[in-house]
Order: C-alpha cells, then sequence, then structure tokens
C-alpha cells in the first residue's frame, strides 16, 4: 500500500481529487431545463470549473458540507430561491451562506420583492433576475474564477 | 425526540442549548445528532462527545469535545449560523482525530 492510498484511508487526503486551479461551483435548480446553458457557459471559462447540481435544500447543504469537510469548499454557489422540496434558497443562505466564498441568487421575484424577503434575514447576496441568458450566466460564473484555488 | 436524545445520551453523545431559539432549529439538531453519532462512531471504544450550543452576542458559538482514556479533544467556533459554526468545529475536530489515529500506526 502507497504512503498516498494509506493517507487516503485515514482520511487525511480528501478522496475527490482537486485539479489545481480548479475552481468549484454548486447550482442549487429545480429547473432542469437550464442545465444545458450553464453547461455550456461554464466549458467556454478557460479555467477548470467543476459543477455540482443540487434540486434540493437538502442535497444542496449535504453537497456544502461534504465539500468543506474534505478541504474544498465551493468557490461560488447559485442558489434558486424556490426549489423542490422542503426548504428555499433562502434557507440555504441563511444555514451556509457565510461558507461559500460568493452566493448568488437566481429568481424569477421582482428585484424589490427579493430584497424585501432578505431585509428579513442578514447579509446582501448579490440578485440576478430570471430569465437567465448566456451573458447572466457567464458574469456570474465569473465571480468563481476570481478566486484562487 | 426525547426518546432518541436519551438513547444518544446513555451511549454517551450529549447535546448542550437545546432550550436555545436559533433559526431551523428543529433542521439543525437532526444535522447535530446525525453527525455526532457518525463521530462518536470514530472515537476510542470508551469515548464520550458533547456538543455545547451557546449565543455569543448575535452569533452562534459551538463547542465540540471528544473525551476518552487515549485523547481528548476540544473545539469551537463562531459564527452568524450555527450550522457553519458547527461544520467548522466539526471539521477541526475530525482534522485533530484523524491525526492521532495517524501517530497510533508509527
Amino acid at each position: 500500500m502507497g504512503l498516498r492510498q494509506y493517507r487516503q484511508e485515514m482520511e487525511l487526503v480528501p478522496k475527490q481529487e482537486t485539479v489545481l486551479g480548479e475552481r468549484r461551483v454548486l447550482i442549487v435548480e429545480d429547473d432542469q431545463s437550464l442545465r444545458p446553458l450553464w453547461e455550456k457557459v461554464l466549458q467556454n471559462k478557460d479555467v477548470p470549473i467543476k459543477v455540482d447540481w443540487a434540486t434540493t435544500l437538502d442535497e444542496a447543504e449535504r453537497l456544502i458540507r461534504f465539500r468543506y469537510r474534505n478541504g474544498a469548499p465551493y468557490h461560488l454557489v447559485v442558489a434558486d430561491i424556490f426549489l423542490d422540496g422542503p426548504g428555499s434558497g433562502i434557507d440555504l443562505w441563511n444555514r451556509y451562506g457565510e461558507e461559500s466564498m460568493e452566493f448568488v441568487f437566481v429568481s424569477g421575484l421582482p428585484i424589490s420583492k427579493f430584497e424585501l424577503l432578505m431585509s428579513l434575514n442578514y447579509g446582501s447576496p448579490l440578485y440576478f433576475k430570471k430569465p437567465l441568458n448566456y451573458m447572466k450566466c457567464s458574469e456570474i460564473a465569473d465571480m468563481a474564477i476570481g478566486w484562487g484555488t | 425526540m426525547s426518546t432518541v436524545v436519551d438513547l444518544m445520551e446513555s451511549r454517551g453523545i450529549q447535546f448542550l442549548g437545546q432550550e436555545i431559539q436559533i433559526p431551523a432549529g428543529v433542521e439543525f439538531w437532526k444535522v447535530a445528532r446525525k453527525e455526532l453519532s457518525d463521530l462518536w462512531e470514530r472515537v476510542p471504544d470508551d469515548g464520550s462527545v458533547k456538543l455545547c450550543l451557546k449565543r455569543d452576542g448575535k452569533d452562534f458559538r459551538i463547542d465540540l469535545g471528544v473525551v476518552s482514556s487515549a485523547i481528548a479533544i476540544a473545539e469551537s467556533d463562531v459564527a452568524k449560523s450555527p450550522f457553519v459554526a458547527f461544520e467548522r468545529a466539526l471539521t477541526k475536530v475530525y482534522h485533530t482525530l484523524n491525526i492521532w489515529k495517524l501517530g497510533r500506526k508509527f
């Protein structure tokens, strides 16, 4: 058994290998029709971007905890406000927003309603109103690229 | 829920601060119970695990400890979200525990 395998078994090395310079992005979105758009945007960036997807609050939280526990927190979390199942993107922000380097909300809500929702919560994350297009997604993705490894 | 907590306490897993009002409290303690059960499985056989939640001004403080005859670990973190404070403290505990385990191999 090599030292690296030994250290992995002792959980001293993350089991998920990270690529040098790789940016890690979590997209929390229950509308799967947006997935091809995001994939196209992220593939066209000059840096490697590892994307994880979640459609529910529970799934997103598990991914955030997993990444953090393995020493590789997300550079960017993009979350819709309304998700499948119980809980919302705002719950995710309230519980784990501090853990992400960048956190962006996307939703069809008018910005005035979003600001009203956020006035009841801490912090002021960025907000992009749907519908999303290539330019908006690219601008959001650039926020992840701004961070080092 | 009190039956579950009683069972965990009989195994050596303690929770303090459950009376403190926190956002998404039910979810938080559900996560905490699951994670502390997992942690307890990884500590020495005579080990116990304790989580203490407190207010720290507007923030939340989590103190997390592992005690056994072989090792004692105490880590804490403060954050706006109890979920984040817990996650950070837990990661520190696992880091120390894993290094200790590695050291036992040599």
